[in-house]
């Protein structure tokens, strides 16, 4: 069964907006997520994939594209998500995202971990390893938009 | 301490059981914190009138994965606050989490107690905005014995925004703890006792969380029950026992967060009705408010407004002053003013003035009752303080 999930549909002013993709690993058997699913993957209420792959994280810290996704899709600051993670770490309730400082490095690790999944402006992702990796583009507009792998 | 050791040895070697080296891929941190406390008029909680570096906390802990359903870790701990903790290495938390839908987890070992928006993450102070915690349900003086339960704990992600935990287990009391022996001294009217101890039979409760439709709006129901033994012996050789047959706690909380804005309020009770004593109930009840507002990636301005009785029934201090004693003894009402300072990623300072107005928080010891009247005792007095902390 091939499994869908919707990706959003955001109405935003940002003009970087329209670069922002997600990528995922090669292996994952999703065209297209809703912004819930999205939001409940990065918060870490959802870990695993319709095809009970688990879901590995990877988090692009303190860059432009960083607070344009924690604003529009998570609507969340990064001291907030940072806070988070954090309370899940000091109280044994969660392990945190894997976290980057690196754009590449973070396209190396959602290529070669089953699961995984990241978010980065698509001019950010290293010409040879586009094609490595599941690139969904995340669109503006209405709800049945459905963000398709580029 | 026994008992802690092969806690870890268990959970440190749980993996080499399942054919993994026990120490690759484990993440650590920590953190270190240290506070100053100064206030006028009366102590607060513990000796502060003239100023206690006898403020810090720290903590280390480990977290590892053995595979897609399975993790494990613990956190050592210790803390100083005047004759709290002493310094004493605890585990303050060690578990096996086996976690293979998320609609059902299961958490077994030592476990943070899930109770109103705060209570598992109170040890850390970099979780928060303000040094102390509102002073209801997270009243220092109880921290010890309300911070973790030994036993299990389900746990899910539901449809519709809807989180839960229920939970059930045991708390270990030390009876030595300041805390437990205010409760122990009421029992023993005042009268110096040994021999306690207090058992709990069992301690349950759960917790339901619902991430709204409205964005950012969050909204938590809390409950624990407990049953509990008490006994001790009074002079010359009088045998006590006591049973609380029912510890009942609620705590209603809201979070609502837009940007950099973000507004708490609880409200909290918990009566404990003992079997040998029907009449007397020993039933808490507080509130607060609470705004921070962050104002720049460094900077965070915070204030709650916190009202605490420790016999809800006797909001006015009849009791007190039925004994000659001031009113003031049944309230604590707190308006804190916050700042905290993220220097680095690793490095917070928070600056924090507190407008007290009750005697429920200053400290019995110091306290000098003999004599004093309504008018000549001050209920309105001040709390200073500051605190640093590194973590990693």
């Amino acid at each position: 069964m091939a499994w869908r999930i919707l990706l959003t549909c955001f109405v935003l002013n940002s003009p970087l907006f329209g670069q922002l993709v997600v990528i995922c690993h090669a292996d994952i058997q999703v065209q297209a997520m809703d912004r819930a699913t999205l939001k409940a993957v990065f918060l870490g209420k959802m870990t695993r994939w319709p095809d009970r792959t688990r879901i590995r994280v990877g988090f692009l810290k303190g860059q432009p594209v960083s607070r344009l996704f924690l604003r529009d899709v998570l609507k969340k600051t990064e001291h907030q998500y940072q806070n988070l993670w954090n309370q899940a770490i000091f109280t044994g309730q969660g392990l945190p995202p894997k976290w980057f400082s690196d754009k590449r490095s973070l396209v190396l690790f959602v290529k070669n971990q089953p699961g995984a999944i990241g978010f980065l402006f698509h001019k950010d992702i290293p010409p040879d390893l586009v094609s490595e990796v599941l690139v969904f583009q995340v669109e503006d507009g209405d709800e049945a938009l459905v963000g398709q792998p580029r | 301490m026994k008992g802690r050791v092969l806690w870890m040895v268990v959970l440190c070697f749980g993996s080499t059981l399942l054919g993994e080296s026990p120490f690759s891929d484990i993440r650590f941190h920590g953190y270190l914190s240290q506070g100053f406390l100064v206030s006028n008029t009366h102590d607060y909680i513990i000796e502060t009138q003239s100023g206690t570096f006898q403020v810090n906390e720290f903590a280390l802990n480990f977290s590892k994965e053995l595979n897609d359903n399975i993790s494990f870790g613990g956190q050592f701990f210790s803390r100083y606050f005047g004759d709290f903790g002493q310094q004493e290495v605890l585990l303050d938390w060690a578990l096996v989490d086996f976690h293979k839908y998320d609609a059902l987890g299961i958490r077994l070992g030592k476990i943070k107690l899930p109770a109103g928006l705060y209570n598992e993450g109170r040890d850390a102070d970099l979780l928060r905005n303000s040094i102390f915690l509102p002073q209801t349900f997270y009243v220092e003086t109880r921290r010890d014995f309300t911070l973790a339960f030994e036993g299990g704990e389900a746990y899910g992600h539901m449809p519709f925004g809807l989180d839960y935990k229920l939970f059930v287990g045991s708390i270990r009391v030390d009876v030595d703890n300041p805390g437990i022996e205010d409760y122990l001294q009421v029992l023993a009217n005042q009268q110096p006792y040994t021999n306690a101890s207090i058992d709990f039979d069992w301690v349950a409760g759960g917790q339901l969380a619902w991430d709204t439709p409205i964005e950012g709006l969050h909204l938590r129901y809390s409950d624990y029950r407990a049953s509990i033994d008490v006994s001790f012996h009074t002079a010359p050789a009088e045998s006590h026992t006591f049973r609380v047959q029912n510890l009942v706690g609620q705590i209603v909380s809201l979070m609502w967060t837009r940007g950099n804005f973000q507004f708490s309020s609880e409200y909290f009770i918990e009566a404990i009705d003992l079997l040998e004593i029907p009449d007397e109930a020993f039933d808490q009840e507080g509130y607060f408010a609470w705004i921070t507002y962050r104002l720049s990636d460094r900077w965070e301005l915070g204030s709650y407004y916190s009202v605490f009785y420790p016999d809800r029934h006797d909001h006015g201090g009849q009791f007190y002053r039925n004994q000659g004693l001031p009113r003031a003894l049944a309230w604590q009402k707190d308006l804190t003013l916050s700042l905290r300072l993220d220097l680095n990623e690793h490095w917070i300072i928070k600056l924090e003035g507190h407008a007290l107005d009750g005697l429920a928080h200053a400290l019995d010891d110091t306290l000098d009752l003999f004599g004093t009247t309504e008018t000549s005792i001050s209920e309105k007095w001040q709390l200073w303080a500051i605190k640093t902390t590194f973590h990693f």
